[in-house]
């Protein structure tokens, strides 16, 4: 047994060395810590009651030391709202991504690999899916739930998997036709174990990547669903939802779009940068 | 002759890949037999269907088009053919393995070798050995086939082609199976390589008492390490026979002789080489009578129109109408 222990941490001590190569990757790292942090210990920067907290007097101040963000309309504090909104945005990017991950890693890994009915199956019905454009379906998903936080991820999810069962089906048909999946099931391996321990970790890179990016994308059709009223309720502060409201102020008051908007570009950027370390640091295949 | 019992027995066995368009004759009525210990050698160009009788036997032949259209094969007198899949997963690896041509891609590049030895294990764990245990085996086997043991945490990617051919085998090997199919072992070695994997081969043949189905092109591989040889030819074994008789045999079918007017002779000062002219028959569209037919140099009339019988002499098999002439 201490054998096995120091040898997953070997694994993962030279897993860490491969990714700290990539420097642009260390600071999607940091600036992905720096975000977390907030998400974490966001009572403890602002309370939460700042974010809805209304002064007409100090409506739409510009920032200042009293309100580092400024104030929006309402004379809420937009500081305490980006920190706050951080843990909305966050979520709900990460949740429907890896539940879109899971259920496309299924679908997607069991079309590509069992291929015939199967395949024919998944793909037509994933096709009716794609029919509708993505936010349409979303909204016609919450439109039929009722708008709250767990529908909004379900509804976005759900838009999220067809894309997913794709790319995860291309990747895996061609990695299912290596000899080693054959070699496999010549010393008698059964269908579950050679897609979950031959196929999909070698077609772990493009899926990884396409995930990170995803958290972002989610992140701006939660937003997007949001802004039409269909997502989060105010005043509920969500990354999206200041955005949208802040549109009417673009030229009187453009911090109220300027901050929110760089801490989703933050995000974004963090999450590509570091899923793409990631590839490259998982893939014992590039030797150096 | 000895009598033993034969370890795998295929009789009559006939494959078919058909699709949409067309139909193709891949393995026609081929029968042969492995004691236990005993290396068969199946000889034969390319598209000879040597590699889809051995997905045949292992039941890995592709699902929507392959299907077997007659015989059995019997291994220990159980019907292979008749199985479930779920019956075959136990058989696979267990009682028959395999080694495949290209180890430069027969092994899964995100697992340890170590942990892909011990995979089989894993899988046909009936005496419910402990991870520590089966560890141990492990490194056991991965002596056995010469790499040092220290190496099991080590990825595919940092072995050479030599050593992975070792993993391959250790992997093959490490369930102790009644019966091994080597497709080309060692085609894509280079020569010195070559010598070292086969002796190892044999080696843990002679350890083990397995029995093995050698899948080659190459003559010289089969004179070294086969008992038995059966030559193939469009789907057909037109010779079989053991060592001694395809080797230094008197009578031969035309193409046993035309592979061997193929190899270049080191103790003959022979000028040119003489090649079997032509290619293989069209396996979707196979000729009338012998096979061999449109290639053979000794070709009758009667060639074309019958196909041939088998003619046996003291267990030596040729499939050509030369020698049933004579019995007659």
């Amino acid at each position: 047994m201490v054998k096995k222990k120091t040898r997953k941490h070997a694994q993962l001590a030279e897993i860490w060395r491969r990714y700290r190569k990539n420097k642009t990757a260390v600071v999607g790292l940091v600036i992905l810590m720096f975000i977390l942090f907030i998400v974490i210990f966001a009572d403890l920067i602002v309370p939460y009651s700042k974010c809805i907290e209304q002064v007409g007097a100090e409506r739409l101040q510009p920032p200042s030391l009293q309100h580092f963000f400024g104030t929006d309309e309402y004379g809420r504090d937009l500081f305490a709202r980006v920190i706050h909104g951080a843990r909305y945005s966050l979520f709900i990017g990460v949740a429907t991504s890896l539940m879109a991950l899971v259920i496309g890693a299924i679908l997607g890994a069991s079309a590509g690999y069992f291929g015939g009915i199967v395949d024919n199956v998944i793909c037509r019905i994933m096709d009716v899916f794609m029919c509708v454009p993505p936010i349409l379906l979303s909204l016609a998903v919450v439109a039929a739930l009722g708008s709250n936080l767990r529908n909004l991820i379900i509804a976005i999810t759900i838009s999220c998997i067809p894309g997913n069962v794709r790319l995860i089906r291309s990747v895996v048909l061609t990695v299912a036709e290596q000899d080693y999946v054959e070699a496999a099931k010549s010393y008698g391996t059964n269908n579950a174990r050679i897609i979950f321990r031959y196929v999909l970790p070698n077609a772990v890179g493009p899926i990884i990547v396409n995930t990170t990016m995803a958290i972002s994308d989610m992140i701006l059709s939660a937003a997007g669903l949001s802004f039409i009223g269909m997502g989060i309720q105010p005043p509920s502060p969500e990354w999206g939802a200041l955005l949208s409201s802040a549109q009417t102020f673009i030229f009187s008051s453009p911090y109220l779009l300027i901050f929110p908007g760089i801490f989703i570009v933050l995000t974004s950027l963090s999450f590509n940068l570091v899923g793409d370390g990631l590839t490259d640091a998982l893939d014992p295949k590039l030797k150096d | 002759m000895e009598k033993k019992e034969a370890v795998l027995e295929v009789k009559d066995l006939s494959v078919i890949y058909k699709s949409d368009l067309e139909t193709v004759y891949a393995v026609n009525h081929i029968s042969f037999s492995i004691e236990k210990g005993e290396t068969l050698g199946l000889v034969g160009e390319t598209g000879a269907g040597k590699t889809t009788t051995a997905l045949g036997i292992m039941r890995l032949l592709p699902q929507r088009t392959a299907r077997f259209t007659s015989g059995e094969i019997l291994l220990e007198g159980v019907d292979l053919k008749n199985l479930s899949e779920k019956e075959m997963l136990k058989i696979r690896g267990e009682k028959v393995s395999m080694i495949f041509q290209d180890p430069m891609t027969a092994l899964n590049p995100v697992l340890t070798v170590g942990d892909q030895i011990g995979e089989a294990i894993f899988l046909h764990n009936e005496n419910n050995l402990s991870k520590k245990e089966i560890d141990q085996k492990v490194e056991e086997m991965m002596e056995m086939v010469g790499i040092p043991k220290e190496r099991k945490n080590e990825y595919p990617y940092q072995f050479s082609g030599g050593m992975r051919q070792r993993v391959v085998i250790a992997m093959a090997l490490v369930c102790n199976p009644e019966v091994l199919i080597a497709d080309e072992p060692t085609t894509a070695l280079d020569v010195t390589i070559q010598a070292q994997i086969l002796s190892m081969i044999c080696d843990l043949q002679r350890q083990y008492q397995t029995s093995v189905i050698m899948i080659t092109h190459d003559l010289g591989v089969v004179a070294e390490t086969c008992d038995k040889v059966a030559i193939m030819y469009a789907g057909e074994i037109v010779e079989y026979g053991t060592l001694a008789q395809i080797f230094t045999g008197e009578a031969h079918h035309p193409y046993t002789t035309g592979l061997f007017g193929s190899i270049p002779s080191l103790t003959q000062n022979t000028r040119r080489l003489h090649p079997i002219e032509g290619l293989m028959p069209d396996p979707t569209n196979l000729p009338k009578g012998c096979k061999f037919a449109p290639r053979c140099e000794k070709c009758m009339e009667i060639c074309r129109q019958e196909a041939p019988q088998v003619s046996i002499n003291d267990g030596h098999q040729i499939r050509c109408h030369l020698y049933m002439k004579k019995e007659a």
